[in-house]
């Protein structure tokens, strides 16, 4: 090994020859012969380049013997201008619809949309540009293809979950690989006491200049056993040489609580309800009017307007962009802030962020890309606990006002009068147990890169993700919630931190005229260490203090840590004959902590080609289509998203009896725990038609994950519930297609997009071909992952009012524990996708951008609870409950009778409470218009805009909870909803 | 040479990544091997065993409440909280939340008990005795584990006289299928156990741990559910001498502090380990869930004068259970009386009535009876025909939300009879379940029966494989 390190060293040495420079410059104009700023200069098969200057000027070092020059700008077409000896060179730059040359991001290199072999897609930062939301993953819903975002809370700051192309896992990992700046990153939550908050709502969307989803193997190759799920790579903005432009952003809206459907009763109708309820259970008039005495009225609280409020969303933002030829630099600095719909719901970040690029003895560059950024979240408790404003608000009981007749002052709770079954009155105790989570994120990475040659570069990359997570939860003396310890404070400090190591080389060669090569080969390393500390103590002399000094009893410390580590060293080479045929493969060796001994390392790897057919002499004569590509690609990549430790067989030292330390079996050893592997088969084809006005892409791919991990059930009688295996095989396959076209062009300017995407889960096997539970849900071989499996409903027994089901054998019955399970649907949609128009006229442009899913069910958890014939007598009841149920013998209904305590068990799980999940979502209008130049020039600003937009306008759908767009487990319980929001802003720039 | 630069520059890359940088071992957990291999290891296995105890699903809660809700002593609220509804209305099937979570803790507790017997002579620092006293508490324990899952799957011990289904038993814990032993198999295992533990077991401990007098007492109400009178009432009897009957005016206070005299086991719950709302006494405690109260059926029992009934209250009209207020300043934490010296006096009586020897059986019945403000009984107030029941009716009037009420029934071959039942107070449910009926048992739950082909499934609950 020392020999080949050596022999290397000494042929660099060898090599290293200096070439000659000379400088070519230049203006660049566009098709109405005005000067262009910004349009990227490039030296082809190089790094060397630079930007036109304010008046379309540029200017380049190049080698002695000349070369090609890339211009290119978004929206122009791009041009390769050969040097020659020249030492000026004007450009003219057309218009375009589609730039073949526009670089894509792919990972570890860049290529263009020509040259791509795999099946990768692209979100522009305009796109997503100055939409109010916090996290970039709410942003891409709808607009990559195949890409489906799905949150467990409206809460701002809470976790997205990302699934791209499916669900490839059952129980590891299911959500992408994020890779910021070439960097893979921690994504997630990391919190210990939060209900949820995502670490990648510290990244400032409006620092994003693109989004790239990686999604079949020949792209996913490269990130080998973390690629399985799919990638995202986000690229922030970097400076462009110019005069320093100066881009101030304000923008301020308000958000409209939401409950789609979802009505609860008034108290005139609660109250009726329930005195029917008493009656049908055979309760005489003086029972009912001792149950519920007309006096309730009296005093009755609308609870759903007191847990709901306007929230309101602001965000300023100042951004600079300049430079040289030899030094570009992008700054920008934020303040967002959103208060939620839910009372104590808020968010608020503060970040910064500067790029900078510089380049130097005309071979060597570096950059330096930070990013640091302070966030604040208020969380009011998740709809899951009684304390919570958001399930109290819908079962409170209208009968029952927070406030104290006799002092007008709030009730705690404690109050025996008090009538929630609770005892908690979230208006008194919300406010004074704030849950508060503040994440410092600093991203960091720093770049040396040196062209030894003019075809060779080598480079080294530094890069330090560091979170810190401190969460405080209080819970004042005074509630219900904090009345049994006479108050507590939780204090969790989370430290999580990432730094990785990438060395590379890169290299371009020819031969001949026609046969072009390029390679890249990388080594990483990288490691995290997880840190958790809290601290949690009792007794509190008053609601006042809140810190854990002022607690009587500390009750307990715990922390812990957590390390994992990847070594991976990867290479690529890519082929091209022609600029027609092209070729790429690639491997990667990877090796995780996280494995058994046994299976520590393993190699993925890919092949692709394409072919584009329109460089073809036999396309010449035709002039239909203007573009035409064909690509296949096939290879692996793995899922290395489980626990750090998995393989190892434990003890676990958290319990503890009588105040001595105790110790548990917590996991069963398995030394040939391995990756989770997947192979992906690709196909895609790119059509332009009428001068690419007209773009249609489609690809079909099947995607087959094995040795999944599965916690495999096991017979409780050994003492675990489950063990880790790697056995089972799933499989995604599915067709997208995206459909671009510019149907005006001219002054008045008309596009659509339109994507959508059908994708098929399916198990292939599970362990002895058995089922497995999955709550309501079911894993069962031949069947999609999130398949329902539940009691059949039969409505209504016209009889006498009690409810039916299905059973095993066709028939029906009113007792729910001889009910039959049965497949009824499932979780996931068969189909998603987005349509956007933009419209625009001279400065006027109009978006208006719809999502959809379709062909999936929910279950509505949250009608169950408070529609429940009942059951749940003295909550409040949906309105819809006090309809259509059964009075008399013979109705046909769709509601069993309303009796105290239920009827029969009527709301248990069942069908009657899954509901069509499909929706066609209105999720975004902009209107924006950018005055006209000749008036802001006159006060000196170069660009100004204002505009005004509007999110989840509109929703179209049958399903009867607050939102479809739920879960990815499709149950939802009372889940945070999404609001609907309006915004305004303004955009200057100097 | 550019080409030859090339590949040697590749070829150096993948020369780099051989590291031993992968091997990272977890910071807070240890393998198996190394955390039983010393005495402090193995004490920290035991009490990790004994937290099985704490578990809200045993005697944190669930085992505790079940059944008295599953009895008469007791109503659901209709204002309730959506618990102990199935375990109330009977209607229990396969997927019932209570048995599945009985079955997997206890059994879980069964393994790390099994890992202490199978390993105890692995660690070379025992100081004296330490080894078999742990060693005793383990069989102990394992023997409480087991004869509780008896109680919650199998018939009584007199329907089949041991010839029924039992449970599993598994000594080395290990991922197979077994298949349920008879029950009595079930029972050999848990005296032999409890003849082991008593061998090993002093009683310097108690009663938060297992000591000879706890196993023993144990093994006496082993012996009342086998029928095994004359032993049961040997056992019983030879504890009473060292744990004195609480006094009636120490009732409140016996029951707001643990580790008074006659106390024999007691699970331990410091106040750190609150459960919060899920504490034993908060599904009573109108300040808490408030969901059960205190049915007609059980207040009938008592004369007006007696001091236990000191242990309920009323509030807006209805009945509380005042057992279970706080303990250690926290609401409704409870230090679990698992065996407590009443129990004792009453196997006694019962025993000894079994045997046909009545007046011993009164005899024994007035030492309680006397601590509990009623008169004594003799042949002429309590003839020999209704001594038997008396006696049962005491152990309800005593142990009433202690959770021995519906296995006292079944035990014993008696029906439930709800006289307060479905008046508009409680949730909707059965008033009487006869003595033979099959909801008696719980189902084995169906997350068992899916992955293991061998188990059988109580009578009238479906399939089995």
């Amino acid at each position: 090994m020392k020999r080949i390190l050596l022999l290397s060293l000494f042929s660099f040495v060898v090599a290293f020859v200096a070439t000659a420079q000379r400088t070519v410059s230049g203006t660049v104009t566009d098709d109405s012969g005005e000067t262009v700023p910004g349009v990227n200069v490039v030296l082809k098969g190089t790094t060397t380049g630079t930007t036109t200057d304010l008046d379309g000027n540029y200017r380049l070092s190049v080698p002695e013997e000349g070369g090609t020059l890339v211009f290119s700008f978004i929206g122009l077409a791009s041009q390769e201008v050969e040097i020659g000896a020249r030492s000026a060179i004007d450009v003219a730059m057309a218009s375009d619809v589609q730039q073949l040359t526009e670089v894509i991001v792919t990972g570890y290199n860049n290529t263009s949309k020509a040259k791509l072999t795999s099946a990768i897609s692209s979100v522009d930062g305009a796109q997503i540009e100055s939409i109010p939301m916090p996290d970039v993953n709410q942003l891409i819903q709808g607009r990559a293809p195949g890409v489906y975002s799905t949150a467990p809370s409206g809460q701002p700051g809470a976790a997205q979950n990302i699934r791209i192309r499916g669900t490839g896992s059952i129980t590891a990992g299911r959500g992408p690989l994020y890779v910021i700046d070439g960097i893979p990153v921690q994504s997630g939550d990391f919190t210990s006491a939060t209900e949820t908050a995502d670490v990648l709502s510290n990244i400032n969307p409006n620092d994003i200049a693109s989004l790239t989803v990686l999604k079949d193997a020949a792209a996913t190759a490269l990130y080998g056993s973390r690629g399985g799920n799919g990638v995202i790579l986000i690229t922030t903005k970097k400076g462009k040489a110019g005069d320093t432009k100066i881009t101030a952003r304000a923008q301020y809206g308000i958000t409209k609580p939401q409950f789609g459907n979802f009505q609860m009763m008034s108290a005139q109708q609660a109250w009726d309800y329930e005195r029917t309820i008493l009656a049908n259970s055979g309760q005489n008039e003086a029972q009912i009017d001792a149950n519920r005495p007309s006096q309730m009225l009296d005093s009755t609280f609308n609870w759903v307007d007191a847990a709901f409020r306007t929230g309101k969303t602001q965000n300023y933002e100042v951004q600079a962009t300049g430079g040289d030829e030899s030094t570009r630099y992008f700054v920008s600095g934020s303040y967002f802030q959103q208060d939620g719909t839910l009372i104590e719901s808020s968010f608020s970040r503060v970040s910064a962020r500067a790029n900078l690029d510089k380049r130097f003895r005309d071979n060597i560059d570096f950059s330096l890309n930070s990013n640091v950024s302070y966030t604040d979240q208020l969380n009011a408790v998740a709809g899951n606990r009684f304390a919570s404003p958001l399930l109290a608000a819908f079962v409170n009981t209208p009968l029952q006002s927070p406030y104290n007749p006799n002092t007008g002052q709030l009730y705690t709770g404690q109050e025996p009068e008090f009538a929630i079954f609770t005892g908690d009155n979230f208006l008194y105790s919300t406010p004074i147990n704030p849950v508060t989570t503040n994440t410092l994120r600093t991203l960091g990475k720093g770049v040396l890169a040196w062209d030894i040659l003019d075809n060779l570069r080598v480079s080294q990359t530094g890069a330090v993700d560091f979170v810190s997570i401190k969460e405080n939860s209080f819970q004042d003396p005074t509630t219900n919630d904090g009345f049994d310890n006479n108050g507590d404070i939780t204090n969790d400090y989370n430290e999580n931190i990432t730094v990785t190591s990438q060395t590379q080389i890169s290299g371009d060669w020819k031969i001949g005229n026609d046969h072009t090569f390029d390679a890249l080969a990388v080594y990483e390393f990288q490691k995290n260490r997880r840190e958790n500390f809290s601290a949690y103590g009792v007794g509190l002399a008053s609601g006042k203090l809140k810190t854990l000094q002022s607690t009587a009893v500390p009750q307990g410390v715990d922390g812990f840590v957590n390390e994992f580590a990847f070594e991976s060293v990867l290479g690529q080479l890519n082929y091209n004959y022609l600029n027609r045929y092209y070729f790429t493969g690639s491997v990667r060796r990877d090796g995780s902590s996280r494995f058994g001994a046994e299976n520590r390392y393993a190699t993925f790897w890919a092949v692709a080609g394409s072919w584009r057919l329109i460089e073809e002499g036999f396309m010449q004569p035709q002039n239909i289509l203007t573009d035409a590509k064909l690509r296949v690609s096939y290879g692996t990549s793995g899922n290395a998203s489980i626990g750090n430790y998995a393989s190892l067989g434990l003890y676990g030292f958290g319990v503890a009896y009588n105040g001595l330390p105790g110790s548990a079996p917590s996991q069963i050893a398995n030394p040939d725990l391995t990756w989770e592997t997947s192979t992906t088969l690709n196909i895609g084809i790119d059509l332009g038609f009428v001068k690419n006005r007209v773009l249609l892409g489609a690809e079909l791919y099947n995607k087959i994950s094995e040795n999944l991990l599965l916690d495999v059930p096991v017979s409780r009688t050994s003492g675990f519930t489950t063990a880790t295996r790697n056995i089972g095989e799933l499989r995604n396959r599915g067709i997208e297609l995206t459909l671009s076209t510019v149907n005006l062009e001219g002054e008045l300017k008309w596009t659509t997009d339109f994507n959508i995407a059908y994708n098929e889960n399916e198990i292939l096997s599970l362990p002895d071909g058995e089922d497995i539970d999955n709550g309501n849900q079911v894993w069962r071989e031949g069947k999609p992952i999130r398949t329902w499996e539940i009691q059949k409903w039969a409505g209504v027994n016209p009889a006498d009012g009690t409810p039916l089901w299905f059973t095993e054998d066709g028939g029906v019955t009113g007792n729910y524990a001889n009910a039959g399970l049965f497949e009824v649907g499932n979780a996931t949609p068969d189909y998603i996708g987005g349509l956007s128009n933009t419209l625009s006229y001279k400065g006027l442009t109009l978006n208006v951008f719809f999502n959809f899913a379709l062909g999936h069910e929910i279950f509505n958890s949250s009608r169950r609870f408070i529609e429940s014939d009942g059951q749940r007598f003295g909550w409040n009841h949906l309105e819809v409950a006090g309809e259509d149920y059964w009075t008399a013998p013979g109705d046909i209904v769709s509601r069993p009778q309303p009796r105290l305590g239920g009827n029969n068990q009527a709301n248990s799980i069942s069908t009657r409470y899954l509901e069509d999940g499909s929706f066609v979502r209105l999720r975004n209008v902009n209107l924006s218009y950018t005055l006209p130049k000749n008036v802001i020039s006159k006060v000196g600003m170069s660009n100004a805009r204002i505009f005004v937009q509007g999110q989840n306008l509109l929703t179209f759908t049958n399903y009867s909870g607050f939102d479809p767009e739920a879960e990815e487990d499709g149950d939802e319980f009372f889940r945070y909803p999404v609001g609907r929001a309006y915004t305004a802003g303004i955009e200057i720039s100097f | 040479m550019k080409r030859i630069l090339i590949i040697n520059a590749f070829l150096l890359l993948f020369a780099i990544g051989c590291g031993e940088k992968l091997e990272l071992e977890p910071f807070q957990s240890l393998s198996t091997t190394a955390s039983l291999s010393d005495a402090s290891g193995m004490e920290a296995a035991l009490a990790g065993a004994y937290d099985e105890l704490q578990d809200v699903n045993y005697y944190g809660r669930d085992y505790v409440v079940v059944p008295e809700v599953g009895g008469d002593n007791v109503y659901v609220s209709i204002n309730n909280s959506n618990r102990f509804l199935t375990e109330y209305n009977y209607q229990i099937n396969q997927d019932n939340g209570f048995a599945a979570n009985i079955w997997t803790d206890l059994y879980a507790g069964i393994l790390k008990v099994n890992n202490i017997i199978n390993n105890i002579d692995n660690p070379e620092d025992y100081v004296d005795g330490q080894r078999n006293r742990i060693l005793g508490e383990a069989l102990a324990l394992r023997a409480l584990y087991y004869f509780d899952l008896t109680r919650v799957f199998c018939l009584p011990y007199a329907e089949g006289n041991g010839s029924q289904l039992g449970v599993p038993v598994t000594l080395v814990s290990e991922i197979d299928e077994p298949a349920r032993n008879t029950l009595g198999e079930t029972y050999t295992q848990i005296e032999s156990d409890l003849d082991e533990a008593i061998g090993f077991l002093g009683n310097a401990t108690g009663p938060y741990s297992f000591t000879k007098d706890a196993a023993t007492a144990l093994k006496a109400r082993v012996m009342l559910y086998k029928g095994e009178w004359s032993t049961a009432d040997q056992l019983a009897s030879s504890l009473l001498g060292s744990y004195p009957l609480t006094a009636a005016a120490d009732l409140t206070s016996y029951w707001s502090t643990s580790g008074n005299d006659s106390e024999i086991f007691t699970v331990r719950r410091l106040s750190n380990e609150s459960l919060g709302s899920d504490n034993l006494g908060q599904i009573y405690n109108p300040q808490g869930y408030g969901d059960i109260r205190v049915a007609q059926d059980l207040l009938d029992e008592y004369d007006a004068a007696d001091p236990r009934l000191d242990l309920v209250y009323t509030q807006q009209g209805e009945v509380y259970n005042g057992k279970y207020l706080a303990q250690e300043g926290v609401p409704g934490l409870m230090n679990v009386k698992v065996l407590r010296s009443e129990e004792m006096v009453l196997i006694a009586a019962e025993s000894k009535a079994k045997q046909n020897d009545f007046n011993g059986a009164r005899s024994e019945l007035n030492k309680l009876r006397a601590v509990r403000g009623e008169t004594s009984v003799d042949a002429a107030s309590l003839p020999n025909d209704q001594v038997i029941g008396e006696i049962y009716t005491e152990k309800n009037r005593e142990f009433a939300f202690e959770g021995h009420r519906t296995f006292d029934l079944w035990r014993t071959g008696r029906s439930l009879e709800r006289t307060q039942c479905n008046s508009g107070l409680e949730v909707e449910a059965p008033c009487s379940i006869a003595a033979n009926s099959y909801l008696r048992v719980f189902p084995i739950p169906r997350v068992e029966i899916q992955v293991n082909q061998n188990i059988e499934q109580n009578a009238n609950y479906g399939d089995s494989n």
